[in-house]
């Protein structure tokens, strides 16, 4: 069972991973044994990593697709490894309603889209693809 | 295009953003205080912002969708203010190719869920939308966490 203090560590940890304990007991009220303690619970199921986020553009990667595809039945599992081990595809959900996989790719030049795109059409029958043309909002979800 | 030493830290950032400055530099052999500038140097651009990825759903938040919406023209702006508000939209994108925005919504049921699609086209003139329950999180935010991938 999650408590209201943890649930409050989380809400501060959310956008702000590299908070530290002495700051994180300050804000919750907790001693910093506690919060050390707390936080370690939590990475056991409840969190699941900490990343920073990025805005991929400035290091050159000015391009982001967002493609719904489902793979020929036969080949379910082949694509799930080519898509594990591509290393432009940033995330991956498995979803219903007419389309299987929703995945997240990044590029940095069309060339690099043509080719990943090229190489996924060997795995799928049907494919919708929609560019990114701004981000509004990144993980910024927080429990109540 | 950062050096390949900041693109290195950054790969252990996109790993790990919790590492300490000490195990950062003893896994990119930057000095701690150089990773300390570079970090404040990233957090003003680069960096969004070092995220803790939760599980909602071992806090009671089971239902995952994701919307793609359609919305008349000179209801865009306001749609996007509207989304960006809502606390039930983890992730916004403005997208193209027939529709206007994909959004990535978390609920506590089927319910709240149906209540957000309602609202929205009760608010706005919704001319198509799409919405696709996430049955599995398969690879979440993986890009430039492999150092090979610094070759490209």
């Amino acid at each position: 069972m999650i408590t209201k203090k943890e649930i409050a560590i989380l809400k501060e940890m959310r956008g702000n991973a590299r908070i530290n304990l002495v700051e994180l007991s300050n804000k919750v009220g907790l001693p910093v044994s506690t919060v050390a303690y707390k936080i370690k619970k939590l990475e056991r199921g409840v969190i699941k990593k900490y990343v920073s986020l990025m805005d991929f553009s400035k290091l050159g990667f000015n391009i982001k697709v967002i493609c719904l595809i489902t793979p020929r039945v036969e080949q379910k599992s082949e694509i799930i490894s080519f898509l594990l081990s591509n290393k432009q595809v940033n995330s991956i959900y498995k979803i219903d309603n007419r389309y299987d996989y929703l995945i997240e790719c990044i590029f940095k030049t069309m060339g690099d889209l043509e080719l990943f795109g090229d190489q996924l059409d060997n795995f799928v029958t049907e494919k919708e693809e929609h560019f990114v043309v701004e981000n509004i909002k990144t993980e910024r979800f927080l429990p109540l | 295009m950062l050096p390949k030493k900041d693109l290195i830290l950054i790969s252990h950032l996109r790993k790990n953003a919790r590492e300490t400055l000490t195990k950062l530099s003893r896994k990119t052999k930057i000095p701690i205080s150089t990773i300390f500038d570079r970090l404040k140097e990233y957090e003003n651009g680069i960096i969004i912002n070092h995220a803790t990825l939760i599980n909602f759903s071992e806090l009671g938040y089971s239902t995952r969708a994701n919307i793609i919406i359609k919305v008349g023209k000179e209801q865009r702006e306001e749609m996007k203010i509207h989304l960006e508000k809502s606390p039930f939209v983890n992730t916004a994108y403005k997208i193209n190719n027939g529709y206007d925005f994909m959004v990535e919504c978390i609920f506590k049921n089927i319910n709240e869920l149906h209540n957000f699609v309602e609202n929205l086209e009760e608010r706005f003139e919704v001319q198509d939308k799409q919405v696709y329950y996430v049955i599995e999180e398969i690879k979440k935010e993986k890009f430039l966490t492999d150092l090979e991938l610094l070759e490209l």
